[in-house]
């Protein structure tokens, strides 16, 4: 009977007890149950029971993978909040509410986080207090041997030449050899191994807590920021110098690295041919860095899989397009724009890329182009298009705009689109610019040149503190998962009784047979099949065991008993250990005689059986 | 280094004849259920409620019996332990036993599908060759990889505990899944995205694989085992025995099976993920973003972790935790297949357009 | 209830019972409200440009200004001008110096433009310089079209990088942009202004400073 003292041996893998257990352990269940209405404190505590409880944890968590269901299959406010706006708008009805109830944010969600930490509150509820009760009982022996271990499901029981406490001595070493846990008695021996399993069991869910933590460390005091990058130009890790930023709470400005970086160069290697022309091989930009102001400059490769490791902060390559570069001279005839402007890919694959050309210093009016820029150009059937995404024939086309901008009134706009509210569409038509060629505006608006074209890259840096702890978490679950998974806890028991012409070692065990054991047996049920058989078999087993010990009376010596139970099912094998191990211990007591394997057989079948076997 | 086409042809054709050979070990699979022999089934008055499963390596282990003879390998019948060899617990209501007896459909079934698995693992390694990679970069390669994973889970499971009653419903799945290859799925061989460019997809990569695998044998013996649930219901409920599932183990045999092999499978499944979180950590600055593949990833940990667990809690062992764990298998596929053809994330390497 | 909850025995239904769901419920609320004033994981954020971008951090809008005894000392700055001259903060020792940071795209620093250019010129008697610092800009021209737009004559340094902004790391860090620095006669900060400048807010910080 699993007592108290090694309560909470069952993990998250079948225990093989066959009883109803909860996993709260009978310590928790006898100290519960009041005798009278609850008070605030009972109610309190009945609370506690219930969250920490396995069903609970059973129902959070699969609430929790439901949960991340609607993050998966609609667009996410943090991947793509374009899309969320689309779906918005092309779901009148459905889009306002899914918003309202947080589901284009899922993983930020309040409820999302209600969940996992219920989740993980009712994970260390139950598992901190066994983890306490599991260093205090670490050292508690096996429990004594029941009366008839011949009756445990892999029990056997034969006589030996020895002397009962020879034999007994014999029996203590060879299993204190193989590493068991001894504990012995008056005539019996009890042997426990595998107790590392448990021990498995909660550092694997010691080791997800850790995990949680370390993943809200990381959210609490690291950052993550976006800047994209023309050829020739450079960051400093700095606030304002990112286009975007996401600081964690703790994260003042002046936590940032002082690093500094520059990109040179960027490359793109495309497939030239074959049927996967056009797809990406290889990325590689060629950047320099300083680790603080005053520091030589170094030089890196940055690439998709090679993040440069700078400070503590990595710095990650995450996409590229082009930059067409433009002239713009206004109708003043000063120059008020010459630079790379990045454009945004539209398709990958042939990379067209589009974008917005804002000149708000134009003089005497603001202008804005909406541009498409080409990089293998073709014209198809009256259309522009692009064939191929290296910029073999690259081309640009405008559509031209004047008026006001929008800029000057400080409220804040994309630098991708182009707000015509406030702008009249000038009359000319657009058509391919090819680098160096210009384009002269009506109304003395002014010209544009397409100068020529660079590349950018998308760069993303991330400090988080809490990356290495749950790598170190995130392993030591797996050691402790394998360890649970692998180790497999069984007792055995070996009771010895010394033979000779008294009559007790025939008649005693008959008459004991009805009862003691039987729970053991049935409780020994690793497999749900044929529990049963346990208890009822005992009077035929008792019968069978009698009969020889009555033959042998007249000889002497020591009639052994032994018997196995395993405490779980996991990884099976249990019959060839105990099987070995009896071998090995007849062998230890030089068994002379036929060995009586114990075999328990269901009742209809006591009788034949009996009769079958000698 | 361009592709090497003649060996991609190679490959091609290579898994175009695993598609055909592991039909015909289907074939023959389905009738060793329908005329195999059953030995013990004649006995069966005469003995215990049919046992557990078998491990083999009890009558293996070549130690001396003294009493009795030891069942040689290949003729473990059920029945023939309990009288004869009294190895301890052969019948025992917790031990191992045995399934039918390797006759002469099995032995031909075993034989397809050993030259299925040689001509299949030919076309993954050709294809590899062929491109000059490690052949798991697009979906196409990753459906090759898997089944070839389920064969290999397959065979072990023969080999450690004679469970040839899965073969015909192991080979269901692999073949659809390589017919789907060979037609639907098929992409030509080529160099891996930029992305993919890292020694971490022959170790995430390879341990989702294998996992899958597992997971993979595991619900068919699950489904198996609902189906031998509901045709011992209906047989206790009076209804005569039907045919083919009486030819099959117990239910709590084909329970135990798949337990144990979700149980090998969940620790390789959790490392692919964590692997594939160290890998995402390079390539794109985080080690978690609730990607689309990421989250049903955690989904189907998630799931099975709940059918380990629901199988230790009382009330919802047997069906309830066996439906639990189908559903682990349906969102691993969602999660293997759906996800790249319909779902848009960073994951997406289907390489169908 | 009617009678009151005993500790569940194994044997019941495995549906989760009201009180649980209460329970749950309460827990959920109290969760929420801790997650909400607790800590917030930027997890699930878009990598790479997006067609919403602004490519500019807002910051927290609002003026900081630190004591006579508390203002701690400006670091060095120099650097190259728009117009390809030298510039250093510590020659202009002995003048309150107003750090600006701007780009010519950013809308706020369009908006604020016209306050400081008047600024500049109103305090420039008092012995206020105003200097710009030019971020985000690539390339000197469109900088010099803005200073033209709107009439700035002050100079601007031409940091592309934003490494002036890593000097005040350590000190006042300038956040966002655009944000402006008041650095008063001996060369410490008097104060940070976040967010675009108001005429007459700053007009006021000023005057403060002008004595």
């Amino acid at each position: 009977m699993t007592s108290a003292r090694t309560a909470g041996v069952a993990g998250p893998v079948a225990d093989g007890t066959g009883q109803d257990v909860l996993r709260d352990d009978p310590q928790q269940e006898t100290a519960g149950r009041p005798a009278k209405p609850f008070g605030i404190l009972g109610w309190l505590r009945w609370c506690w029971r219930q969250l920490t409880s396995m069903r609970t944890a059973l129902v959070l968590l699969f609430l929790l993978a439901v949960a991340s269901v609607p993050g998966s299959m609609l667009p996410q406010n943090g991947t793509d909040p374009v899309k969320v706006q689309q779906y918005i708008s092309q779901h009148p009805v459905v889009g306002p509410l899914l918003n309202r109830l947080s589901l284009f944010d899922v993983f930020a969600a309040p409820w999302f986080a209600a969940i996992y930490l219920l989740l993980f509150t009712s994970l260390a509820g139950c598992v901190l207090p066994r983890a306490f009760r599991l260093a205090v009982s670490a050292r508690a022996k096996p429990p004594a041997a029941p009366r008839h271990p011949a009756r445990l499901p892999f029990g056997s029981s034969y006589r030996t030449a020895l002397e009962p406490s020879e034999a007994l001595a014999a029996a203590a070493r060879l299993l204190s050899d193989k590493g068991f846990r001894l504990r012995a008695g008056d005539g019996w021996l009890a042997a426990e191994k595998g107790y590392l399993r448990e021990t498995g069991n909660l550092l694997f869910h010691i080791a997800l807590l850790a995990l949680l933590a370390a993943v809200g460390l990381g959210g609490v005091f690291g950052y993550k920021a976006d800047i994209l990058l023309t050829e020739g130009d450079g960051f400093a890790n700095t606030v304002a110098a990112y286009d975007q930023y996401h600081p964690g709470r703790a994260v003042a400005p002046g936590d940032l690295q002082p690093f500094t970086v520059w990109l040179d160069k960027f490359n793109a290697t495309y497939i030239q041919s074959g049927p996967l022309r056009g797809e990406p091989a290889t990325f590689n930009a060629s950047i320099r860095y300083q680790a603080q102001p005053g520091d030589p400059m170094r030089h890196y490769a940055l690439q998709v899989n090679h993040p440069l490791n700078v400070d503590g902060a990595k710095v990650y390559l995450i996409g590229h397009g082009y930059a067409p570069e433009f002239r713009v001279i206004d109708g003043h005839g000063k120059v008020a724009l010459q630079q790379a402007v990045p454009f945004l890919p539209a398709d990958t694959t042939d990379f067209t890329s589009e974008g917005v050309i804002k000149v708000p210093d134009a003089q005497p009016k603001q202008l804005g182009f909406i541009g498409v820029f080409l990089p293998t150009e073709v014209a198809f059937d009256g259309q522009l298009r692009s064939t191929f995404p290296v910029p073999l024939h690259p081309a640009v086309s405008l559509v031209s705009y004047a008026g006001n901008l929008g800029l000057d009134s400080g409220a804040p706009q994309s630098v991708y689109q182009l707000e015509t509210n406030g702008m009249r569409r000038l009359p000319i038509e657009p058509q391919p610019l090819f680098p160096g060629q210009s384009m002269k505006l009506p109304n003395a608006a002014g010209t544009v040149t397409f100068t020529g074209y660079r590349q950018w890259i998308s760069v993303q840096v991330t400090y988080d503190p809490g990356r290495v702890p749950a790598l170190i978490s995130a392993i030591i679950a797996i050691f402790g998962l394998l360890l649970s998974f692998l180790v497999r806890r069984r007792r055995l028991f070996v009771r010895v009784h010394p033979t000779g012409a008294v009559a007790l070692s025939a008649g005693a065990p008959a008459q004991g047979d009805t009862g003691d054991t039987v729970t053991l047996g049935g409780a020994a049920g690793n497999a749900a099949a044929g529990n049963g058989a346990a208890g009822n078999g005992a009077a035929g087993n008792g019968a069978a065991g009698n009969g020889a010990a009555g033959n042998g009376a007249a000889r002497g010596g020591t009639e052994v008993e032994f018997g196995g139970l395993a405490r779980s099912d996991v990884a099976g094998g249990f019959e060839d250990e105990f099987a070995a191990l009896a071998m090995a211990l007849r062998t230890a007591h030089g068994a002379a005689a036929q060995p009586e394997w114990n075999e328990p057989v269901t009742p209809d079948e006591s009788a034949t059986k009996s009769e079958d076997r000698k | 280094m361009p592709v090497n086409i003649g060996m991609a042809r190679l490959s091609d054709h290579l898994l175009l004849a695993t598609v055909v050979i592991y039909s015909l070990a289907m074939l023959a699979y389905a009738g060793d259920i329908a005329y195999g022999r059953r030995r013990g089934k004649a006995t069966a008055a005469r003995q215990e409620p049919e046992p557990a499963l078998a491990v083999a390596a009890v009558v293996r282990t070549g130690r001396p019996d003294p009493a009795g003879p030891v069942v040689p390998a290949g003729e473990m019948a059920p029945g023939a332990g309990a009288e004869d060899s009294p190895t301890p617990g052969a019948t025992g209501k917790a031990t191992t036993e045995v399934v039918a007896a390797a006759g002469p459909w099995v032995r031909a079934a075993l034989a397809l599908t050993t030259i299925g698995l040689a001509a299949h693992v030919l076309g993954i390694l050709t294809r590899g060759l062929a491109a000059h990679r490690v052949p798991w970069g697009n979906m196409y390669e990753f459906v090759t990889a898997i089944t070839f994973g389920a064969v290999i889970v397959f065979l072990a499971l023969v080999l450690r505990y004679r469970a040839y009653f899965l073969g015909l419903f192991v080979m269901v799945p692999v073949v659809l899944g390589l017919g789907l290859c060979a037609t639907v799925l098929y992409t030509a061989a080529g160099p891996l995205m930029p992305a993919l460019h890292s020694y971490w997809i022959a170790i995430h990569v390879t341990a989702a694989i294998i996992s899958s695998g597992i997971f993979i044998v595991a619900g068919t013996t699950t489904v198996m085992y609902l189906l031998a649930e509901r045709n011992a219901v209906r047989v206790a409920a009076g209804s005569a025995p039907g045919g083919v599932m009486q030819r099959l183990p117990k239910s709590e045999v084909l329970d135990r099976l798949s337990y144990r092999t979700v149980v090998f499978g969940f620790p390789i499944w959790t490392f692919a993920v964590i692997a594939g979180a160290i890998w995402a950590d390079q390539a794109w600055g985080r080690y978690w973003g609730w990607d689309p593949k990421e989250t049903w990833a955690f989904i189907t940990w998630v799931v099975y972790a709940g059918y380990l667990h629901a199988r230790a809690t009382a009330g919802w062992r047997g069906r309830k935790a066996a439906i639990i764990q189908l559903v682990g298998l349906g969102c691993l596929m969602f999660n293997l297949i759906g996800v790249n053809l319909w779902i848009t994330g960073l994951h997406s390497y289907a390489g169908i357009s | 209830m009617s009678r009151s909850p005993r500790h569940a025995p194994a044997a019941r239904s495995s549906a989760v019972s009201a009180p649980v769901l209460a329970v749950l419920a309460v827990l959920a609320v109290l969760s929420t409200t801790l997650v909400l004033a607790g800590c917030s994981a930027a997890q699930t954020v878009q990598s790479g440009p997006g067609s919403g971008d602004t490519n500019y951090i807002r910051g927290t809008v609002g003026t900081t200004a630190f004591r006579p005894g508390q203002r701690p000392a400006a670091p060095q700055v120099s650097g190259v001008t728009l117009t390809g001259q030298r510039l250093s903060l510590s020659s202009y020792r002995g003048k309150v110096v107003v750090l600006n940071f701007w780009a010519s795209w950013c809308s706020p620093c369009r908006s604020e433009a016209p306050a400081l250019a008047q600024l500049s010129t109103a305090y420039r008697a008092k012995g206020f310089q105003f200097i710009g610092v030019n971020i985000k800009d690539p390339g000197q021209a469109n900088g010099a079209a803005y200073e033209r737009s709107f009439g700035i004559r002050y100079p601007s340094l031409y940091d592309p990088a934003g490494q002036v902004l890593l000097a005040f790391r350590d000190t006042v860090p300038p956040a966002a942009i655009p944000s402006t620095l008041v650095i008063d006669r001996s060369g410490r900060i008097a104060a940070r202004i976040i967010g675009a400048v108001d005429y007459t807010k700053l007009n006021d910080l000023l005057g403060e400073l002008a004595g």
